[in-house]
């Protein structure tokens, strides 16, 4: 029985399994973006990326980000290898340092510091495990305050035995570190008076602010510190962001800051998470420091907003919308188009003020926004202009920039031509937002009509490597199968662009033969074959479908490709097709694709050559066909890869027909004409009354005049006019034929 | 004169209810805040200007961690002001995620209801209250969980080592389903329930409907007069919530729904939902046009009479009438004199 598919909710083919499950793309997958921040940004600012996520990227401390591990190394006259301070530091136990007198940083700081600091850095991690919060039921609290109070108190001994002021300063941090930790806020402040107050050189100054700024009761000063300390202490930026407070009046802040540096840092905290317009703040502080930190990945962060804002819907036609079935289009687009054109300008003004007033910013960073911005702007001219004259210095960057170009100069161009393009970088590597570059210079191509080279560029979407899943959204208010978004462009071809459509492009295609951009399209030649034969199908043109399916071989329908063998293996024009989900006798007999649409030309052909009930039996043939090709039959897959129960309203060309069996109900009512048999008649008009059914279902959407009717299911019956005409018309077996489908075959053996 | 009018009915239908019964209403209001920005001192004034004399604070929440177990988060750094609140009885809550019930075994609950006590005592001494506080006692323990048929028995477990590990009275919170279909979602071994008359259906499947409280959907779990084992105290909505209809949002629901998002929204066809007219910032949530959100939040009207269907419904000598929850942005929607009525509906 495994080919009775209707009680199946859905079927997937073995080719888009992972599209088909419960995964919906949502928030940060959905966003679309060229431009990726962490290639300005050594990520000390990963966090705070503009992301769908509370958090876009956790902070990972390395030696390159690390002050603390720039404030050793230097300590050594940078004797030995970053990385190797960054390790001794962060990860060797007590023993190990005790033990390492051969280790090249030990020996180093034994050489050129002395045995002070190799003891310090034992005391340091004899009781780095106090220094946490892991304490999640605070059961220990005693204990552990009792510890750290212990501790503390040594490491105050210790700062106030050493005149080495490095030395002094390391212990001092540490003893504060304990009292932060036992929440003694008397404690932390005056280790900190003592010791650190108007004290920034090295990161342990910093990190014993951050602590001190916890006990700080005036909320202003507060976020005035914070925003002096947040640029320059990379680990520390959630913790600070926590202890800002954005609901408090920034002019009062303001007034605390002394200099224009210190201005533009308040300014900058303000919009840490702002996930709209920040423009004029960042002019304020271009305008206050041209040098600020933060102003570089806050420039990045107002880019990715506008890619999401308008590349997003243009490209992906992923669109701020859950659309419910009642929602009204034409409001929502209009509003839609109205923002993506206010966005565009404000992106204008962005590009404006980066490209004459901000000259003095990072000039990679410069001239990849003005890139992007001349992209949404629609100017591409400006943004070839601008990446030509720029040499970027990372590897990364170098190749973003000849993807850039590309996808400049193909937008720039009126008709732009594949060959005018050196795709081998664009495709061949792995790098960040491949799948964005592919689908955005895909989207110039076929916005141009050339869907073969969209065909082509679309085939290495979502390709091993590339497994971040990349999808786009449907565009024309109704949808391929049961998704409203596409993973895989055979998908959204076969949906979205009609059989002659597909069918010249792919002869196009076959001249591409032995190209980088070809060869994964022309691998799965076959399926698209076998696409372009069903859409000529669900056009009605049966004669182009079976002219496409003879070029393909026999053994295609019974290979892996598809689910042939499992969900076509019934017998379509089989009379007695009424018998629910169980196999019947007529299904010894099977087809391929092929060969059901040979046989059913065949089957029309020869009925018009009959007459009378001849010819009906025939036509009764072809209507049983046409019935089991809609959803509601047993060869389906002769229209469609897959289907659901639950979403009808797709946007294929037969979507009315194989919804409500409009071609069966001619084909049963032509065979009622040509009948004479009148027990024959009625079983036309029974099967096409089966149909009508069918119809009114589907189009009442269970809408019925209450009034006049008791049930659904009777609305549904009395409507039927097939039905009404078997009861007006054949009074002698409309009981039994209205109510026994059992009887059928005989009615059908009415003709012999 | 309207207003007058309106006032003057409701006072009458107190009145008219108060003369047939003589219930003793404890006024409460449920502090679930956590975080550092919460304005204490506004809500506790305004604890105090209803007389309210419970307050159910929640004191943390309890999730589970693959490496750590069961651990308590969304710590309270709720701080009572001797000055608003020295009267106030203070109710500990604690929420436990339903995943929680279903992960720890029998030891494991034990050390889990030992740990929840052992922290409501600690925030309790050290915490809460001012260092001058007089009183720092507490009578109650409340708990909150969505339990399921599948994890019933642990949470039953779980209340009762709670009691006898605190020697308290211990309450849960009960949504409307459990409470109607008692047999099959069995009764807590708890001393009295708190009764949520919110959060009715769910948001994401009724787009159409306000998923925090529609009278139509409340009448249909309390259609019977059959009295629930323990003791019932009520709880009532007094928040908004809005949800995000947008694929790239950045923020799904919010509650605490910002006074001027009407200004920038046009109502769509669609009960409840709007459209967002401008680019806007409110507060620290940032509103994009085109986007639509569904506001709800519970009417006055709709308030008082869901109030004076519960009051029918529930017949006690004494009741605790419950907020929720004591935020200043949200209680400013609500006349003063309507939600004193809310309360003394049950007199």
């Amino acid at each position: 029985m495994k080919y009775w598919i209707a009680f199946l909710i859905f079927l997937s083919s073995s080719t888009l399994a992972t599209a088909c499950g419960p995964w919906y793309p949502y928030g940060e997958e959905t966003r679309f973006s060229l431009l990726y921040p962490g290639w300005f940004d050594n990520g000390g600012l990963s966090e705070f990326y503009y992301s769908a996520d509370v958090t876009a990227e956790y902070y990972e401390i390395s030696s390159e980000n690390d002050k603390n591990t720039l404030d050793w190394w230097n300590l050594i006259d940078q004797a030995v290898d970053k990385e190797l301070v960054f390790h001794t530091i962060y990860s060797l136990s007590s023993k190990e340092v005790i033990d390492g007198e051969n280790q090249p940083m030990i020996k180093a700081l034994l050489d050129k510091k002395g045995k002070p600091y190799i003891d310090y850095l034992v005391f340091a991690k004899s009781y780095s495990h106090l220094n946490n919060s892991g304490n999640y039921w605070e059961r220990n609290d005693k204990q552990e305050d009792s510890l750290r109070n212990v501790a503390a108190q040594i490491a105050v001994k210790n700062a106030n035995n050493t005149t080495d002021e490095w030395l002094k300063r390391r212990y001092a941090f540490l003893a504060l570190r304990f009292h932060f930790y036992s929440n003694n806020k008397a404690k932390v402040i005056e280790l900190y008076d003592r010791y650190f107050d108007g004290k920034s050189e090295w990161a342990i100054d910093r990190w014993a602010e951050y602590h001190r700024l916890h006990f700080k009761e005036d909320s202003y000063q507060r976020n005035y510190r914070v925003a002096q300390l947040f640029s320059s202490v990379h680990s520390k930026r959630n913790g600070l962001w926590n202890l800002y407070n954005t609901k408090i009046n920034q002019e009062r802040v303001l007034d605390l800051a002394a200099t224009n540096h210190e201005k533009a840092n308040v300014h900058a905290m303000y919009i840490l998470r702002e996930t709209g317009k920040t423009l004029n703040e960042l002019k304020t502080i271009y305008q206050l420091d041209p040098s600020n930190e933060l102003l570089s990945f806050y420039v990045i962060r107002e880019v990715n907003k506008l890619e999401n804002w308008v590349l997003g819907p243009e490209i992906t036609a992923y669109q701020p919308v859950i659309r419910d079935y009642d929602y009204d289009y034409n409001i929502n687009d209009k509003i839609m188009k109205e923002r993506i054109e206010e966005d565009r300008l404000y992106a204008k003004e962005f590009l404006d003020w980066l490209s004459v007033t901000a000259i003095n910013m990072n000039s990679e960073v410069r001239s990849a926004s003005i890139a992007i911005l001349s992209l949404i702007v629609k100017d591409p001219k400006n943004g070839i202009k601008q990446l030509e004259k720029e040499t970027f210095s990372s590897v990364e960057l170098k190749n973003w920039k000849s993807n850039m170009l590309t996808l400049l100069k193909a937008r720039d161009s009126k008709s732009p031509k594949l060959e005018s393009y050196d795709l081998e970088s664009f495709l061949k590597t792995d790098y960040r937002n491949k799948n964005a570059f592919i689908f955005a210079l895909g989207r110039e191509f076929e916005f141009n009509g050339d869907l073969s080279a969209a065909i082509m560029l679309y085939s290495h979407l979502n390709d091993k490597g590339n497994y971040d899943s990349f999808t786009w959204h449907e565009s024309n208010g109704r949808t391929a199968y049961n998704l409203d978004f596409y993973y895989d462009s055979f998908d959204y071809f076969d949906a979205n662009y009609s059989a002659s459509e597909i069918e010249n492009s792919w002869k196009k295609i076959e001249n591409h033969k032995d190209s980088l951009l070809s060869e994964l399209v022309l691998k799965d030649k076959l399926n698209w074959l076998d696409m372009i034969g069903t859409k000529y199908l669900r056009e009605e043109n049966l004669e182009k479908s079976i002219a496409v399916w003879e070029i393909i071989p026999n053994e295609y329908w019974f290979s892996e490709a598809r689910n042939y063998d499992d969900y076509l293996q019934a017998n379509p024009f089989y009379a007695n097709f009424y018998s629910g989900h169980e196999e019947t006798v007529g299904d010894t007999v099977s087809f391929t694709k092929l060969e059901i649409a040979q046989e059913l030309q065949s089957r029309i052909k020869q009925s018009k050559r009959l007459k009378g009930d001849a010819k009906a039996k025939v036509l009764f043939g072809i209507a049983n066909c046409y019935f089991n090709m809609t959803q509601h039959g047993n060869s389906w897959m002769m229209k469609r890869y897959y289907w659901s129960i639950n979403f009808e309203n797709t946007i294929y060309a037969d979507d009315l027909d194989y919804n409500t069996c409009i071609n069966a109900k001619k084909y049963y009512l032509l065979a009622k004409e040509a009948a004479k048999s009148k027990d024959f008649q009625a079983l036309t008009l029974r099967m096409a009354g089966r149909c009508e059914s069918i119809r009114i279902k589907f189009e009442s959407n269970r809408n019925f005049d209450r009034d006049k009717y008791d049930s659904y299911a009777d609305f549904v019956y009395y409507s039927n006019k097939y039905y009404n005409q078997i009861k007006a018309n054949y009074p002698d077996v409309q009981e039994e034929l209205l109510t026994n489908c059992l009887s059928f075959e005989r009615y059908y053996q009415s003709i012999k | 004169m309207k207003t007058l009018l309106k006032y003057f009915l409701l006072l009458s239908l107190v009145l008219l209810i108060t003369s047939c019964s003589k219930t003793k209403v404890t006024r409460g209001f449920y502090a679930w805040q956590s975080g550092s920005n919460v304005v204490d001192t506004i809500n506790q004034k305004i604890f105090q200007s209803f007389n309210a004399e419970r307050l159910y604070l929640k004191m943390f929440e309890v999730t589970y961690d693959e490496t750590e177990g069961a651990i308590p988060i969304s710590k309270t750094n709720f701080k009572l002001r001797n000055q608003f609140m020295s009267n106030a009885e203070i109710v500990p809550c604690v929420f436990i995620e339903n995943e929680v019930l279903s992960k720890l075994s029998a030891i494991q609950l034990n050390e889990l209801a030992d740990n929840i006590v052992f922290l409501i005592d600690k925030y309790i001494d050290e915490r809460v209250f001012e260092p001058s506080a007089k009183n720092r006692d507490y009578k109650e323990i409340q708990l909150d969980c969505d339990w399921s048929k599948g994890n019933q028995e642990s949470y039953f477990q779980l209340i009762k080592l709670v009691k006898e590990k605190s020697q308290k009275t211990v309450s849960c919170t009960m949504r409307l389903y459990p409470y109607k279909y008692r047999e099959q979602m069995g009764t807590p071994p708890v001393d009295r329930i708190m009764l949520l008359c919110y959060n009715l259906l769910n948001p994401s499947k009724n787009t159409d409907k306000n998923s925090i409280l529609e009278i139509e959907e409340l009448k249909k779990y309390i259609d019977f007069d059959t009295p629930y084992p323990v003791p019932v105290d009520v709880a009532f909505p007094t928040y908004s919530s809005g949800y995000r209809f947008d694929q790239q949002r950045f923020e799904g629901v919010f509650h605490a729904v910002p006074e001027d998002l009407e200004r920038i929204t046009l109502s769509t066809e669609k009960h409840l939902h709007y459209v967002v007219t401008k680019d806007t910032t409110l507060g620290n949530l940032f509103f994009k046009k085109g986007e639509n959100i569904k506001i709800e939040r519970v009417s006055e009207a709709v308030l008082i009479e869901a109030a004076k269907l519960l009051a029918n419904h529930i017949d006690q000598s004494e009741i605790n009438v419950v907020l929720y929850h004591l935020d200043h942005e949200e209680l400013k929607q609500y006349n003063h004199e309507v939600l004193d009525s809310v309360f003394d509906i049950f007199k």
